[in-house]
């Protein structure tokens, strides 16, 4: 299996605050990969370096083979926590931008902006202007614009804060397609409920992967029943060592 | 409430700074620049007068007590021009005779006075006072000045030219004929200061426009998600001169279109080197926008930005004033300020009708300044942080 993201000895300071604290990680291609953890364990920071638009202070880092995010850029979807659209465009305007931004060829990309819009539920809003769509609205064309381009990769952090529970069915509804037409999905959240629906997790706190694992394997080791009282359980324990199964 | 906004206000410096020291530093500019307003108009003189004749009576002397008839030879031009450069209301200096255009722009005059070989017969034989007046015409309030006050003052001069004891004519007409090399008595103020206004606007709001939309990028998390793409840096600053390139040509095109044909002012030079020194300032502003939008953090900081940028070139740029009649210690920052050139270049080719070839070194510099521009914005904007 390749691998598709890899971290050796990550590490990231701000000032005297370590937000990653030596931090090896590995993600296979076509997982669908959780980082969980609370506010303020260094989940951001992860995947901002691994974009590319943050450096570390020290480790490596690789993406599809190279140790730079952006050599890989038109491979790689990504969506952050503010929706980062441009309120005074359309849905439409704002999802073909983001097309010519990354090379999708006029006549593809007008296809595959239907065809988002569609999926998405949209096109009924394609020609409203952003800043006038409530924020559920906002987080689907969002997504929509991490994915005009058909990457290989998505790098979503928290995508679904703010979301009513039907959105949510929804948005996942869209990433399990995406994952079996072998998307490789890294995807934040401090939602245990989520994460019972990836593949693989890993938990995060404190810049330090503490455990990492399906959420049955992490449920079993843990001997937990759900998988936020297993968080709980390692938060509570002073094991630093990360559980690979 | 009051309290509230006292107090908020008092934490940020840079509004303080904004709200005390600028008025501060913008009076203190009237009050030097307008002192110093006095222009000195340097008016040359050719004295091509042949003199006249005239008979005087010299009184009587010696014995027998009998009035003497003298012939003498008198030149009023010479005295004409000693009183001139009494008055010192002008700077007067005289030149040998030589074609006008080319006495004046090789020494910098505003304007020359040229006596003909007849003057003193015109005078002695009551035809009136004739001369030559050329106005250079680019500096509009040296031209309205010169286009006013010589008549008067010729005509009040008069009487002073009576020669001691021998009267001349008093009401003699005064006739000047007046040329211009570059605007003419048609050219109201209007000719003089549209066009710099055009380049005024185009800066400040390419600036202010590029500033905020660069801050409004960072702040809708926008710039992060260009940051990811494959867009290169290269690319981005481009786009974004061109983007705001168009957008000052199609204002400063609806500007002129308005002042040519609806205000009508006179113009003369090539409107294409206009839209090319336009297309020139728009690219550096709309660097400087992307370079500055770094050293703010929200919009308020962004205005603020404005007095330090903009109010300095107001006064500075030769807009109202001239460079060489502002005083020496301010000039050197006018040299620095891209407007300065982009004024001298714009009123080259609407007034003085000059090429491309005369306005080359302004160009050059609006060049130089563009690219230091975009080189120091390529600088900060980095796609990594931290």
């Amino acid at each position: 299996m390749n691998i598709i993201i890899r971290t050796e000895n990550l590490g990231k300071n701000f000032g005297k605050v370590k937000a990653l604290d030596d931090l090896n990680l590995e993600i296979n291609e076509g997982e669908l990969y959780g980082l969980l953890g609370p506010n303020g364990s260094g989940k951001t920071t992860l995947l901002r370096i691994l974009v590319g638009v943050l450096l570390p202070t020290y480790g490596k880092i690789q993406i599809m083979g190279s140790d730079k995010p952006f050599l890989r850029s038109s491979e790689i979807g990504y969506m952050n926590q503010s929706e980062s659209l441009y309120i005074d465009l359309t849905v439409q305007e704002n999802l073909s931008f983001f097309g010519s931004l990354y090379g999708v060829k006029k006549s593809q990309c007008r296809k595959k902006v239907d065809e988002l819009l569609d999926l998405f539920k949209l096109s009924e809003r394609a020609d409203d202007l952003v800043g006038n769509l409530s924020g559920g609205t906002k987080k689907r064309v969002s997504l929509a614009c991490a994915l005009v381009h058909n990457p290989k990769l998505l790098i979503l952090d928290e995508p679904t804060v703010g979301i009513d529970p039907a959105l949510r069915i929804s948005f996942w509804d869209h990433l399990y397609q995406l994952n079996k037409k072998g998307v490789t999905i890294l995807i934040s959240s401090h939602q245990m409920d989520e994460a019972e629906k990836c593949l693989r997790l890993g938990f995060l706190r404190e810049g330090k992967l503490l455990a990492e694992g399906s959420p049955a394997e992490i449920k079993s080791v843990t001997g937990k029943e759900t998988l936020e009282e297993s968080f709980l359980h390692f938060i509570k324990s002073n094991t630093h060592q990360t559980n690979v199964i | 409430m009051a309290l509230r906004i006292i107090r908020q206000f008092l934490r940020d410096r840079r509004t303080l700074a904004l709200v005390f020291v600028v008025p501060v530093i913008v009076f203190t500019l009237f009050g030097i620049l307008f002192k110093s307003e006095s222009s000195d108009i340097r008016i040359g003189v050719i004295d091509n007068d042949a003199g006249a004749r005239r008979t005087i009576m010299q009184p009587p002397s010696g014995f027998p007590p009998i009035p003497v008839m003298k012939k003498i030879k008198i030149k009023v031009a010479e005295k004409f021009i000693e009183a001139l450069k009494e008055s010192k209301e002008f700077e007067i200096l005289s030149f040998r005779d030589g074609k006008p255009e080319d006495v004046i722009k090789e020494n910098g005059l505003d304007g020359l006075l040229i006596f003909s070989k007849d003057f003193s017969r015109d005078v002695v034989q009551g035809r009136g006072l004739k001369l030559r007046l050329i106005i250079e015409g680019s500096s509009y309030s040296k031209k309205t000045i010169l286009e006013k006050q010589f008549d008067k003052y010729f005509s009040k001069m008069t009487p002073i030219f009576l020669i001691k004891d021998t009267p001349l004519e008093t009401d003699l007409p005064v006739n000047i004929e007046t040329r211009y090399i570059y605007g003419g008595k048609k050219f109201t103020n209007i000719d003089y200061f549209s066009p710099v206004f055009i380049a005024f606007f185009v800066f400040f709001l390419t600036f202010l426009l590029t500033i905020i939309s660069f801050l409004r990028e960072r702040a809708y998390g926008t710039m992060e998600r260009l940051f990811v793409s494959p867009l290169k840096k290269i690319e981005l600053i481009l786009g974004y001169s061109l983007g705001f390139s168009i957008f000052a040509l199609a204002q400063s095109s609806l500007v002129l279109l308005f002042t040519l044909y609806v205000l009508q002012i006179h113009h003369i030079g090539n409107i294409y080197i206009l839209f090319a020194l336009i297309i020139l300032l728009a690219i550096g502003a709309v660097n400087m926008g992307i370079l500055l939008s770094f050293f703010a953090k929200n919009e308020l900081q962004a205005v603020q930005f404005i007095p330090i940028v903009i109010v300095p070139q107001v006064f500075l740029a030769g807009i109202i004033w001239p460079i060489k009649d502002m005083p020496k210690f301010l000039q050197p920052i006018s040299y620095i300020l891209p407007l300065t050139y982009a004024n001298s270049a714009i009123q080259g080719v609407m007034i003085k009708g000059f090429g491309l070839y005369n306005v080359a070194f302004e160009i050059s510099a609006l060049i130089i300044f563009a690219l230091l521009m975009m080189v120091l914005s390529s600088l900060v904007l980095k796609r990594q942080v931290g």
